[in-house]
């Protein structure tokens, strides 16, 4: 794959985060037992690579757990303990724990285990997550030094992207590699990725979501923006809200958008027909709305950088997920439903103060 | 130990309730009986239909109320199945203990889905002979005709100033509290009758200030205003679409509010809005149209769409 063509072989190769790299080298120098290092931050900026290229350079060997091992605390002890004593006389040890923020429903006990080798190592531990803040790290950042990992800018990421088109000779313009970078939003392995998928020959090409939202929004007629959405790599529903994101973004005025949503409602309703009743028949329908909003008539034609949907809410940090605080209101025992709870909770905020759980 | 007052200063009997005269003394006979009909408890909210159903099982079952009463709160658990299933199952159990039967409490009962509703007359019916069932609903209208007739329907006025006033003072002699006599009246007009909102103002503010007096009271009732969905909607005439949209997803994705709520208290200030009086009718009737789409389509969709509509009238 492109991506593992391309992977950085040392740590001089990695683009950026030099900051990053510097920073854990010296925290590895100075490690005294009792305490571990989390990095985090967004996904595809190097974290793991990163870890293992400094274990390759320093010359210690990686022991990695990550979420595709179970890490009930049982398995966590079977393991880890073993790996967390003397490590041989030649070669260091470095543990890694990755994806450390997401301890599923069958890890239980995992994060309590964890917390009680770290304080027993006698290896470093380094872990990885997206989310330092995530509930489920709270008593463990008591025992971890905290580094964030930055995005890579995206005019690195842009120019890494030219290196490997013109490597590869692809054919592909300037104008989609940014277009690709930009999109990336700091996730340098998303935006390879992407490369790789622009680059199919035109024959037996899909559409790429770009592509199809520009005959959508763009189009002059119904029967191209069909056809772009039929061949589409994306499946309806991921259209359906690629368009919910964008609307906005690609009309000005508030009539075009107004009309806009008012035929996305109409496709909604249809979608959930679908959703509902399994009658697949309206799937057809469906695609119908959506294309019509290939004739509305937009006098104001930009360049639009087309967002992907729904990242700006998981990228803001809840601080408090739903589930727990529908737990919190409900370990007040209060007599009355969530909802009421709901409805109060700017006075409990006031009369529990910090105790405070909810949102 | 730390408590919230609304719980602390909950009445436990029914000579305790403030107010509800008429209801409560039917009910008191009721009790002394130890028999009693099925009930619907109809009334606005914090005046009492709550309380006086658990007053009911702590003065029928004693220390068994527990075993005997099963509590549910509709609008947590609406659907059919619970209907089904736990309402079901603790029905046809005969009553722990010697009692003729056990009492099962449906909270904010207008919240059940016509079909549980509908799940739910056979089972009051199939069991009268060991259970009985106290519902409790803002509106009686909402709940279906058949179950209406299967039950004694009691109405809960709101309550007087006079209550709340009653109330407020228990509060502020069991707390020990110092509070301005206009402070009090601010209570009373802030609150609308509603003695869970007394409570909870009543604390915030006393977290607030040792000696509570009127401005404390607004600031602490400011605070507690529904202020986002008409922040959503300000951002939608204002022009400032994106905004508006953020503020519909933190809504229904981070707090978790429903869609219908949300709808609910866009039609409820729609008349404060600051556009035209033509703009107002066309907007209420956007906003009938939304709600009736929402109930078969996605929420953050159709009211997104509604919001596009509040765009149009945007302020010159």
């Amino acid at each position: 794959m492109l991506i593992d063509d391309y992977k950085p072989r040392s740590l001089k190769e990695v683009i950026s985060q030099k900051d990053l790299i510097v920073k854990t080298i010296d925290w590895l120098n100075k490690w005294k037992p009792g305490k571990a290092l989390i990095i985090y931050g967004s996904s595809g900026t190097g974290k793991s690579l990163i870890v293992n290229l400094i274990a390759k350079e320093k010359e210690m060997s990686l022991f990695e757990m990550n979420a595709s091992d179970n890490r009930s605390a049982s398995s966590i002890k079977e393991k880890l303990v073993p790996a967390s004593k003397e490590g041989s006389l030649f070669k260091k040890r470095l543990i890694l724990i990755d994806e450390a923020d997401s301890f599923g429903e069958s890890d239980r006990g995992g994060i309590a285990e964890i917390i009680k080798i770290i304080r027993e190592s006698a290896n470093p531990i380094i872990l990885i997550a997206n989310d330092a803040y995530d509930q489920k790290l709270r008593s463990l950042r008591g025992y971890c030094d905290l580094i964030r990992i930055r995005k890579i800018p995206v005019n690195l990421i842009e120019r890494r992207l030219d290196e490997i088109a013109l490597k590869e000779k692809m054919k592909i313009d300037r104008e989609t590699i940014r277009k690709i970078a930009l999109n990336s939003e700091g996730d340098i392995r998303s935006a390879i990725n992407d490369l790789k998928s622009f680059n199919e020959t035109p024959r037996d090409k899909e559409e790429n979501i770009f592509e199809v939202l520009n005959k959508i929004f763009k189009g002059r007629d119904l029967r191209t923006a069909l056809r772009a959405i039929d061949s589409s790599d994306k499946d309806l529903d991921e259209i359906f809200w690629w368009v919910e994101q964008n609307i906005p973004l690609e009309y000005s005025s508030p009539e075009l958008v107004a009309e806009a949503f008012e035929i996305l409602s109409k496709a909604d309703n249809f979608r959930s027909r679908i959703i509902r009743n399994q009658n697949y028949r309206f799937i057809k329908y469906m695609k119908d709305e959506i294309a019509s909003i290939s004739l509305l008539e937009n006098p104001d034609r930009k360049f639009v950088m087309y967002r992907p949907p729904g990242r700006l809410i998981t990228l803001g940090s809840t601080k408090v997920s739903r589930k727990e605080a529908e737990e919190f209101y409900k370990s007040l025992g209060l007599n009355c439903s969530l909802k009421k709870i709901r409805e109060q909770a700017p006075l409990l905020k006031i009369i529990l103060g910090r105790r405070f759980r909810g949102y | 130990m730390f408590q919230i007052w609304t719980e602390k200063y909950r009445p436990k009997t029914l000579s305790e309730i403030i107010n509800q005269k008429h209801v409560v003394e039917r009910l008191k006979a009721f009790v002394k009986e130890k028999n009693i009909p099925h009930m619907l408890f109809a009334g606005p909210a914090g005046c009492g239909k709550t309380v006086s159903a658990f007053a009911i099982a702590h003065e029928l079952y004693g220390e068994d109320w527990k075993q005997n009463l099963l509590n549910l709160n509709a609008s947590d658990e609406r659907g059919i199945d619970v209907i089904r299933g736990k309402v079901k199952d603790f029905a046809r159990t005969r009553s722990m203990g010697n009692f003729p039967f056990r009492l099962i409490f449906l909270d904010e009962s207008d919240a059940l889905t016509p079909e549980a509703q509908q799940a739910l007359r056979r089972t009051m019916e199939a069991f009268s002979n060991i259970s009985r069932f106290i519902l409790a609903a803002n509106y009686s209208s909402r709940i279906i005709e058949p179950i209406q007739s299967r039950c004694a329907v009691f109405r809960f006025s709101s309550l007087k100033d006079s209550d709340v006033k009653e109330y407020v003072e228990r509060i502020v002699k069991g707390e020990k509290l110092r509070i301005d006599e206009s402070a009090i009246d601010a209570i009373i007009k802030l609150s609308e009758g509603d003695l869970r909102r007394v409570g909870n103002i009543l604390q915030a503010s006393a977290v607030l200030n040792k000696k509570i007096d009127e401005d404390t009271i607004y600031e602490v009732s400011a605070q507690a205003e529904p202020k986002e969905v008409r922040k959503m909607v300000e951002h939608a005439l204002n022009g400032k679409f994106l905004d508006a949209r953020e503020s519909l997803k933190e809504l229904l994705l981070k707090k978790g509010v429903s869609g219908e709520d949300i709808v609910r208290q866009i039609s409820s200030l729609i008349y404060d809005l600051n556009v035209s009086e033509k703009a107002k009718a066309e907007l209420m009737e956007k906003v009938g149209e939304f709600e009736y789409r929402l109930q078969t389509g996605n929420d953050q969709i159709q009211l997104e769409s509604l919001l596009a509509q509040f765009a149009l009238f945007k302020k010159a």
